[in-house]
């Protein structure tokens, strides 16, 4: 594993597979050990503090993230409060723009904690060790390995040190994987760098859709539920279709799906549950049979969606609520609902069954109500949780 | 040592001596040898290729023919009025300048360093023959014999002859490294990175960081230098080069850099962060002190890139001209209010933009923009240019 770059005049790259530091200049040196020769750099901005120089490569993850909407001194502790010890402060690692990186003018520029992660960052984005995606660029006749060309401008490193992680893993008592944290962090705007992705993400310039920043320069790592982690949609969604889809139709077609997906598990869940009922006491049948037919209705189900399997939503759900009366009322002012779950249901119905009552200029409003909603939908997605079976 | 004087032709664009002199090989390199380890700069390679180069070597084994090497003769190799020397220099002087090796390659570093290689190689071989053959081939050099530097660059920069294009800032560098043995400049010296930073202050200056200043004067651009860039636009630098016909602009330039860092250390009154009352509210200051302040790369670049536009714009009409009139610039107000100031805008810029370093560059190109424009209404008012510049770098960027 090693970086490449092209040559004009053979077809064979040119492979860096050595990297070494050297304290006193500050630099990484970069060399081939099949064409020894021209020695490349690449600049270390940051005190290399010799405390920590018993760490290894082999101890960090390292993760790429794409985002377009930040600030060089946008850099975020991540955190899980589950995994907070005396070591470590529940910290797991940093999330740092890689204009951090080469350039240390930032409040961590001079932060003893933080010269490590930048230190090992470089390092595994220098040897390829985790062979993430990154752009073969020409052989730089100035030697100067420039890593913002290389792995693009608007490029993010999570690194994770792992006997942090393990700590994490103990605590949670699953493997750590960071699939299921990719809904988190894109709500903060962060969309996960993959290969398949890397070529539209490096030439991305657009500015976020100004997503709030976290707080006080912390992430606190939140999975997707349990009962939903091998959903493949839910993973899509994040890692792709909110991305490629920029029309807020199709936006708000996408994140319904997701609604759907769950209130089918609800029903799942209350059809086994009216089954029990009804094999206990099978003269209740009546009551069973009004259960059902309620079981069966949309907005039912929605509604039990967020008073048994998703509670603690309310900010979110009201915030929703307001967001889908401003069109509703717009089409017909008695269309305005008095509970979020019914005002998500009827802006569904408006859009998917009476798209030509819609007013010319929907989008402005429509985009409002999917911001919120997406943020709904995030928050559900990592609390949804099936209700306690009372024996 | 043989050295034959073919033929001597004044270029008369760029005021030069072009001397087309023959060679032996082993000569040359020992020359080469002496040139390259006596300048950290000639050290460095430029890239290589397996193919094209092990090529080359196998060729110059064979006895092809090399196309001529440029080499400049350095300033201190010139005696005496400059004009009257080129025109009345005679082939032995050339040739002891040679012989003394007071010469710097322009141009031919890679095709140099393949010549050495191929004479380690045989060497280590034992084949004496073919490396006595190797010896005994004749080199042709083209050698400038000038003081005209900004037009040796020209001159470069249009023929363009290397077969990889060495970067204008190299190409600087090495032009003007006689400056940090002797600026001329009194009370002016420039420091190189083995130096250390615990001298830099006013006077004392970092080499890269002037060459990286003088550049952005040249190319009218104060952002991160792409060191393999090649100046794009040839037409301004012939404008130059017309100018450094007779002057010499890289001490021009340092002269009057110079004189902006005297008289605002002399105005701000020896303004200390650290003994201001809003010290406690800034936890990364961009200065400490007037030298910390401006003695940044991005301060330095964009006072180049200022001046440059200025001068393009015929705002400035003369860098010696724009010293004089630096006599007169003040403050606008307190040390301590007017660096509050300042310090307010850079600490902004800090914290929202996504490239830092260019982002105050920018900002400080804006701030020189302004101070410097002598017609200006914010001319030669530091606080009023601060004001203006940050009311330029929100128009750009928010």
């Amino acid at each position: 594993m090693s970086l490449k770059f092209s040559r004009i005049d053979d077809s064979e790259p040119l492979s860096l597979d050595k990297v070494r530091f050297q304290p006193g200049v500050n630099k990484f040196f970069l060399s081939s050990t099949q064409e020894p020769g021209d020695e490349f750099y690449c600049d270390f901005c940051f005190e290399k503090n010799p405390s920590y120089s018993h760490l290894k490569d082999s101890q960090f993850d390292v993760y790429l993230f794409h985002n377009s909407a930040f600030a060089a001194n946008d850099i975020y502790r991540i955190s899980d409060s589950k995994s907070r010890r005396e070591t470590n402060r529940g910290r797991l690692g940093f999330l740092i723009p890689i204009q951090s990186l080469i350039n240390a003018e930032h409040d961590y520029g001079d932060k003893e904690h933080f010269s490590p992660y930048a230190y090992h960052a470089i390092r595994i984005l220098l040897t390829d060790k985790n062979t993430l995606p990154y752009k073969i660029l020409d052989v730089p006749t100035s030697l100067f390995v420039d890593l913002e060309a290389i792995y693009g401008e608007n490029t993010h490193v999570l690194i994770l040190h792992k006997p942090y992680i393990k700590i994490w893993e103990k605590g949670h008592a699953i493997k750590f994987k960071i699939e299921y944290f990719l809904p988190c962090l894109w709500s903060y705007g962060y969309m996960s760098i993959e290969q398949s992705n890397f070529n539209v993400l490096y030439k991305d310039k657009e500015h976020g859709n100004g997503v709030e920043k976290p707080n006080d320069g912390v992430i606190e790592l939140t999975s997707i539920a349990p009962d939903l982690r091998a959903d493949p949609f839910i993973l899509n969604l994040f890692t792709s279709f909110l991305y490629s889809q920029k029309h807020e139709l199709i936006r708000f077609h996408l994140l319904y799906q997701v609604i759907e997906l769950l209130i089918e598990k609800v029903f799942q869940s209350e059809l086994e549950s009216i089954i029990q009922d009804f094999g206990n006491n099978i003269n209740n049948f009546y009551d069973i049979r009004e259960k059902l037919t309620k079981v069966a209705n949309e907005k039912s189900r929605i509604t039990k969606l967020f008073n048994k399997y998703c509670i603690g939503q309310n900010a979110l759900l009201e915030a929703l609520k307001v967001s889908c009366n401003e069109l509703l009322k717009e089409v017909n002012t008695e269309y305005e609902q008095s509970s979020p779950p019914l005002a998500v249901y009827k802006t569904r119905s408006l859009v998917f069954h009476s798209f030509r009552s819609l007013p010319a200029e929907y989008d402005g409003k429509l985009k409002v109500i999917n911001d919120d909603f997406e943020a709904l939908i995030i928050a559900t997605i990592n609390s949804f949780k099936y209700p306690e079976i009372s024996i | 040592m043989e050295i034959n004087i073919r033929s001597r032709i004044i270029d008369e664009k760029i005021d030069a001596l072009n001397v087309l002199a023959e060679i032996k090989v082993g000569d040359y390199l020992q020359i080469a040898k002496y040139i390259i380890d006596d300048n950290e700069m000639q050290r460095k390679k430029v890239k290589s290729s397996k193919t094209v180069y092990s090529l080359l070597r196998n060729d110059l084994k064979d006895g092809c023919t090399i196309p001529p090497i440029f080499l400049a003769v350095r300033k201190e190799a010139i005696d005496g009025e400059e004009q009257e020397f080129l025109s009345k220099v005679t082939d032995d002087e050339i040739k002891q300048s040679i012989r003394d090796k007071q010469l710097i390659i322009l141009d031919g570093l890679q095709r140099t360093h393949q010549m050495l290689a191929l004479e380690d190689e045989l060497k280590k071989s034992g084949e004496n023959e073919a490396l006595e053959k190797f010896y005994g081939r004749t080199l042709r050099l083209e050698i400038y014999v000038g003081i005209n530097k900004i037009g040796i660059l020209y001159r470069m920069l249009t023929l363009n002859t290397g077969q990889t294009p060495m970067s204008i800032r190299h190409q600087i560098e090495i032009l003007y490294q006689d400056y940090v043995t002797d600026t001329k400049i009194p009370g002016v010296s420039l420091l190189r990175e083995v130096d250390g930073a615990r001298g830099i202050g006013i006077g004392n200056y970092k080499f890269s960081d002037i060459v990286d200043g003088f550049q952005s004067y040249l190319e009218k651009n104060e952002l991160s230098i792409d060191r393999a860039t090649l100046l794009d636009d040839i037409k301004s630098l012939e404008k130059l080069a017309k100018k450094g016909q007779d002057v010499e602009l890289f001490q021009q330039f340092l002269k009057v850099f110079h004189k902006f860092m005297e008289k605002i250390n002399q105005v701000s009154n020896d303004w200390d962060f650290t003994k201001t009352d809003y010290s406690a509210e800034y936890t990364h200051p961009f200065g400490r002190n007037v030298a910390n302040f401006f003695l940044r790369p991005q301060v330095v670049t964009a006072f180049g890139a200022a001046i440059g536009v200025l001068e393009e714009n015929d705002v400035i009409t003369d860098l010696d001209e724009l010293s004089d009139e630096l006599d007169n610039l003040n403050l606008g107000g307190e040390p301590a209010e007017v660096y509050q100031e300042f310090l307010k805008n850079l600490e902004f810029i800090r914290s929202t933009s996504k490239k830092i370093g260019n982002s105050q560059r920018r900002y400080f190109y804006h701030f020189f923009k302004a101070l410097l424009n002598v017609h200006g209404e914010n001319k030669l008012d530091v606080y009023k240019a601060i004001k203006k510049a940050r009311q330029m770098y929100n128009v750009e960027f928010l």
